[in-house]
């Protein structure tokens, strides 16, 4: 076959664009998770649904693993976040057609989650993470887009290698207005989580 | 009604659905059954209403490949075209040998025309290098609103090699089907 049909990349389970450009049908969570009911989509498969569009991802490191595990204890052991959830690797529910899976996720405590169509507003999140490896760009890109237009306020991308953070701060319609770098020796302080201050330098990776 | 459309994940790696997954979830309901889609390598791309214009020449052109068409061969209008285990299209009209409707394929398709209005870009565009990737011999495109056909000939790859315009008021007549002539002219828009 042509490329159109080949998999776009090939650590990944198999995908398409070969209907790039067209108009494609967009999926409801609900019908979602009907297909894996039925089993047409495999319970071991790992996606996120964006705007109706189901979207797998790729398997992550080693390194992504433990940058991920390392900085989550660390602000888990911090006792300024006693009273905020910690959610590692959740699914989170934004809208009728859209679930997103960060590897970090925190808001506070006294907001329960119930149930998927119910899930915590967007403007109630303190901080969101992505550790990236391989994803880097898609963080950085369209992930910063629609974290942005979900009014997510503040959302973070740990380059797993350098452990430089890119700090995504003001959500606009498009993406976030004020983006900065950090270097793993400088001084990380999420704006909605009061207290909590981070030096990725020393994580014990 | 149709599910909403989306381009949310344009130019991200989507997970690809196999035809016999496509017909399970409209047998489970999760599809409707009155959705009309198009399955593109995978992706299910919905169908753009028709204007009246599109079924206009549609009309037309029933009657006329029905009265002139050899007895051999014969017409349908929007069949589900299955093509591979991840693609179906739903041409305007193909042309194959009569009775032989259930064993379409590339080979046996003589012709398939498409009528495109507001889908026009996408038929002179990505539809008419699906049907050159599957070899389908000959495609018409013909534009709704100009009554241009675009004849598509000679499939190489995923790009017919012989891409010629013909204006309505010419005969147009299919490589394969020599007793046939059909002049766009004859239309009463």
């Amino acid at each position: 076959m042509n490329q159109h049909f080949a998999a776009a990349y090939p650590e990944m389970p198999p995908t398409t664009q070969a209907a790039e450009g067209l108009m494609r049908r967009a999926w409801t969570v609900d019908e979602v998770f009907a297909l894996i009911e039925a089993g047409i989509i495999g319970l071991d498969e790992r996606f996120e649904l964006i705007g109706g569009e189901i979207v797998p991802m790729s398997p992550k490191g080693i390194r992504h693993e433990v940058v991920k595990n390392e900085l989550a204890a660390s602000i888990i052991r911090n006792p300024v976040t006693a009273d905020i959830s910690i959610h590692i690797e959740s699914t989170y529910f934004t809208g009728k057609r859209s679930f997103f899976e960060p590897d970090i996720l925190l808001w506070p405590k006294h907001i329960r989650r119930v149930d998927k169509d119910n899930d915590i507003p967007p403007a109630e999140l303190l901080l969101a993470i992505e550790v990236s490896d391989s994803s880097l760009g898609y963080d950085l890109g369209r992930k910063a887009a629609f974290y942005a237009g979900l009014g997510i306020r503040e959302y973070w991308v740990v380059n797993a290698r350098s452990l430089v953070t890119t700090v995504h701060r003001q959500p606009g319609d498009e993406n976030y207005t004020t983006i900065t770098e950090v270097s793993p020796d400088a001084v990380l302080e999420p704006a909605f989580v009061k207290g909590l201050s981070l030096r990725l330098a020393e994580l014990d990776i | 009604m149709n599910a909403p459309f989306t381009l949310a994940a344009e130019g991200l790696p989507r997970r690809p659905f196999t035809v016999k997954q496509v017909l399970r979830m409209v047998e489970m309901g999760v599809i409707g059954h009155d959705e009309r889609f198009e399955l593109i390598g995978g992706g299910i791309a919905p169908v753009s209403p028709k204007g009246i214009r599109h079924e206009i020449i549609k009309a037309w052109i029933i009657e006329t490949l029905v009265r002139g068409l050899p007895k051999h061969l014969q017409t349908v209008p929007e069949t589900t075209f299955y093509l591979s285990d991840d693609t179906f299209i739903e041409p305007d009209f193909v042309v194959y040998p009569r009775g032989k409707l259930a064993e379409l394929s590339p080979q046996s398709c003589l012709l398939a025309i498409e009528i495109g209005d507001s889908s026009l870009a996408y038929d002179l565009g990505r539809k008419a290098e699906i049907y050159a990737q599957f070899g389908i011999g000959e495609l018409w495109v013909i534009n709704a609103r100009t009554l241009v056909t675009c004849v598509h000939r000679d499939p190489v790859d995923d790009r017919y090699g012989s891409v010629e315009d013909v204006e309505a008021g010419m005969a147009l007549t299919p490589l394969r089907i020599p007793e046939l002539s059909i002049d766009l002219a004859g239309i009463d828009l």
